[in-house]
């Protein structure tokens, strides 16, 4: 391709900016470190999410150009609600355009993250994508979606795969699509965003032009993960409101619960036999799960060495028993009694207990592995109070809007602050007279003492006269 | 393809290498016949997941090296389709279950036996709810098709995959290759075109003992694999390999980047890799088939001739998608450009004006327009006289007309 001295030209092609007659004595350095020579199409090349920066850095200095990259163009749009902005999101707002409309908010779970979104959409009024976690959000954004615009909501993910100037996608499938949709929107919320520093989901962010962004979490700058990508690829974090500032208020009064439950004589015998096995192989082998590889190291010392069979398999009864024991089963049922006519989720670490206390206790469990029209259909009918019990392992920890859910029992779970903030957050949405309450089961003298204290190291729960513990 | 956990390399210097299994090894090729005995075994009734699992667990526990044989049963798996229980109609019943359970629940305090009972006895769902009300997760699914292969075929797509699990981490590829036939290589670039990666191609001179074969020297990368040590196009890469290593001479240097263990790869045909990309045509799209038959069906004059050759530009080599014959003896070839060809498309309008004798006819998408290319096609001299517009993938009726106008 020849370099001739016309204006400058950007194009989009799959996910990047092929640029031609850059001006590049005229641009600032730390836009040029980011621009490339394409010596396989001769021209330079640069990733889509720097098409704002560099228009306004050729605006600045003066410098024509021919823009083909963008194919999008402003919509109208009409909002269909009487609602306004409450004075946490107007504080939000108005930070999220002070910081030109590419900014990162931080507001609890239950404070209206999606109304501050559909604002945004509103005040720009360009095609947005919206970018979530879960396919149980995709169409629960979409719902909603259509019921503010009054128009249909396109959808990418879960099978479907219908692109409006409004759409919701999954983050796994903008990951695959950006390539070939990153220049038909001017707008980009990630919702959960604290989901886009990984090296996989970040593509998702940087093969889009789309020059304003919105970033929403009720969690940012949680267990050390990196901001910078959230400031490349979304902007500062602009706004940050906490669960206490709008408890009572915006948000249910809560309290936290914490039950230490004592096990079974057998099986508090049973956890401590297999749990000796499990911790003298751990010191004999010198791992204490400080380094990166540990885990790895362990399950290849299992593998490999004689008596490593049977170490694992004594890992996962101490793990079974403490995470699941029969007391803790007894405690849930008395907890699911205790709350009759209220709206109870159970949340448990992993698949295996929520299958099994969905066994035993007849009730609808969510999981990845629940196909996508029954987890529907589960949702709705938990909303409307046909089901008062969903038991959950992970999938419900952020994001789906269960507003009726006021009791939480946390059968088990992992040390994760994020998790646990996230799992109080789904029972917070206020209504009239609603008072929720978290349970937290704890299995008495075993590791998951040390797992809990481990994640409830956040101010939500460090409130004084709000949290109750309890021996059973 | 092989997970990260299931790769098997070492490190030699900055070299990464990865252990090939011996695939003529006796035990091992015992190995995979009994690991493919599990999925090819034939009743009334096809196993569920889980008794597949429990059968295969045996034989993967039981191997000395645990890694290569959960590979082996990997990419086993990867070949295998499951069906859903079919005794009951689960998300139905499961729902009768838990209106129950919720009817139940909102009657007041019952015991937990109390409930149990009142549930298990009902008579509609008794026989249901006395068993696993979750009958229907994954492991209970059924193996309704497996794609059976020779164990020796497994044990060499094993080592292949040891490749491919590597290049899942690089960003470009460095390969030289050589062809005895212009086919052979065309082949390789249609994969190349088929994953959406780019290349910068130049032909190399044969090295002795070569004579009569063409070799080129290709740097294969995404678009955006320059500006970013984006993993996106690891996947096009790997899938991409066997279409090297299926011709007879070949090389490759990729730079591997992993967490803490970076490297560089290099291979070459003295590897013994074995391609399983034998005929193109499994990965012939869709609408390349039909354009096929209908031109076969609507045109009487031309046929589409076998292998396209390609065309050195002096610095690079063009490959045509198609080449037609008219019944004069005339050929002409044609190339396509789609929308993410945007760059290639510009290197040849260059290259044919300055050759307007080419027998290239030159069709574009429609969606490349928007990057300015409007202008440019309606001032191209070239492209009036043999370019055509298409919308992603060009009619047998628009095609013959052109040709047509060459004659």
């Amino acid at each position: 391709m020849k370099q001739d001295k016309g204006p400058a030209k950007l194009s989009f092609e799959a996910g990047t900016l092929l640029l031609e007659n850059l001006p590049l004595s005229r641009l600032p350095i730390e836009l040029l470190r980011k621009i490339k020579w394409d010596e396989r199409v001769g021209c330079h090349r640069a990733m889509a999410y720097l098409y704002a920066p560099l228009v306004l850095a050729l605006r600045d200095a003066d410098c024509p150009y021919e823009d083909y990259a963008r194919e999008f163009k402003p919509l109208t749009l009409t909002l269909n609600t009487d609602f306004e902005l409450r004075s946490h999101q107007k504080e939000a707002f108005d930070a999220w355009k002070e910081a030109d409309c590419r900014a990162v908010t931080a507001l609890p779970t239950g404070s209206g993250k999606t109304f501050l979104a559909v604002n945004a959409i509103k005040h720009l009024s360009r095609p947005a994508l919206i970018m979530v976690p879960t396919i149980d959000l995709l169409q629960q954004w979409a719902t909603q979606l259509e019921e503010f615009f009054q128009q249909p909501i396109g959808m990418l993910g879960g099978g479907a795969k219908d692109i409006k100037p409004i759409t919701v996608t999954t983050y796994d499938s903008a990951v695959i699509h950006m390539e070939f949709i990153g220049d038909k929107f001017g707008l980009l919320v990630f919702d959960e965003c604290h989901h886009l520093p990984g090296p996989v989901n970040r593509i998702a962010a940087s093969m889009s032009i789309a020059p304003f962004r919105l970033g929403l979490t009720a969690t940012p700058e949680l267990e050390d993960e990196p901001t910078e990508a959230l400031n490349e690829y979304i902007g500062p974090l602009c706004c940050q409101i906490h669960i206490d500032q709008l408890e009572g208020k915006v948000l249910a009064p809560y309290a936290t619960r914490q039950e230490k439950v004592k096990l079974d004589d057998d099986e508090a015998v049973a956890y401590q036999e297999n749990r000796k096995l499990y911790v003298d192989f751990l010191k004999k082998h010198g791992i204490t799960f400080q380094q990166r590889n540990d885990w790895a190291r362990f399950i290849g010392l299992c593998a490999r060495m004689p008596d490593g069979r049977e170490v694992l398999n004594a890992f996962m009864e101490q793990k079974r028993i403490a995470r699941g024991g029969r007391a803790k089963v007894r405690r849930t049922w008395e907890l699911i009694q205790e709350h009759q006519g209220e709206r109870i989720i159970i949340f448990t670490a992993e698949n295996d207990t929520a299958y099994m206390l969905g066994r035993k206790f007849f009730m609808p469990v969510l999981t990845h592995r629940t196909k996508v029209t029954e987890r529907k259909e589960m949702l709705e009918m938990f909303r409307s109070g046909e089901y008062p019990v969903l038991v959950t392992s992970k999938v419900l920890n952020e994001g789906v809007d269960v507003p009726e859910a006021s009791v939480g029992i946390i059968v088990s779970g992992s040390g994760s602050i994020r998790e646990h903030v996230q799992r109080l957050g789904r029972i917070l949405r206020a209504s009239e007279g609603k008072q929720a309450v978290l349970y937290e089961l704890i299995s008495e003298r075993t590791s998951e003492e040390n797992v809990s204290r481990r994640r409830r190291e956040h101010r939500a729960y460090r409130r004084s006269g709000k949290s109750f513990r309890r021996r059973y | 393809m092989l997970t990260k956990d299931l790769m098997k390399f070492r490190r030699r210097g900055e070299y990464l290498k990865p252990v090939f299994i011996e695939t003529a090894d006796n035990r091992l090729l015992e190995l995979a016949t009994e690991l493919l005995t599990v999925y090819s075994s034939t009743g009334e009734k096809t196993m569920t997941r889980g008794e597949i699992d429990e059968l295969a667990a045996p034989v993967v526990k039981g191997w000395h090296d645990l890694t290569v044989a959960k590979g082996l049963h990997k990419l086993i798996t990867d070949r295998c389709e499951y069906s859903q229980p079919e005794h009951f109609d689960y998300p139905a019943m499961r729902k009768q279950v838990f209106l129950k359970a919720a009817e139940l629940l909102g009657n007041g305090n019952l015991s937990y036996e109390e409930y149990a009972a009142a549930i298990t006895e009902k008579e509609d769902l008794k026989q249901f709810a006395t068993g696993d009300v979750f009958a229907d997760l994954p492991e209970n699914e059924r193996l309704s098709v497996f794609k059976t292969l020779y164990p020796r075929e497994l044990l060499e797509r094993y080592n292949v995959a040891q490749v491919q699990a590597l290049l899942m981490y690089a960003s470009e590829l460095d390969i030289k290759v050589g062809a005895n036939n212009a086919a052979e290589l065309r082949r390789l670039f249609k994969y190349l075109k088929f994953f959406r990666l780019l290349a910068k191609i130049e032909e190399i001179k044969a090295p002795a003992g070569c004579k009569g074969m063409h070799f080129v020297r290709m740097q294969v990368s995404g678009p955006a694999s320059m500006l970013d040590s984006l993993r996106k196009y690891g996947m096009q890469l790997a899938v991409f390999f066997p279409a090297v290593c299926a011709l007879p001479k070949w090389s490759l240097k990729a730079e591997i980047k992993m967490r803490n263990r970076n490297g560089r790869l290099v291979l070459d045909e003295k590897s013994g890799l074995v391609s399983h990309y034998r005929n193109f045509s499994a990965y012939v799209p869709e609408e390349v088939i039909m354009f096929h038959r209908l031109f076969k069906q609507k045109v009487e004059d031309w046929k589409i001739v076998g292998e396209a050759p390609f065309i050195h530009n002096g610095r690079e080599l063009f490959f045509p998608d198609l080449s037609f014959e008219h019944e004069s003896g005339q050929v002409f070839h044609l190339e396509l450009f789609h929308r993410w060809h945007r760059g290639e498309l510009a290197k040849r309008l260059e290259y044919c004006s300055a050759n307007p004798d080419s027998k290239l006819i030159i069709g574009v998408d429609r969606a490349l327009l928007k990057n300015g290319f409007d202008t440019e096609l309606n001032n191209n001299a070239y492209f009036s006289d043999k370019g055509f517009l298409f919308r992603d993938f060009p009619g047998v009726d628009r095609v013959r007309k052109l040709l047509n106008k060459q004659i």
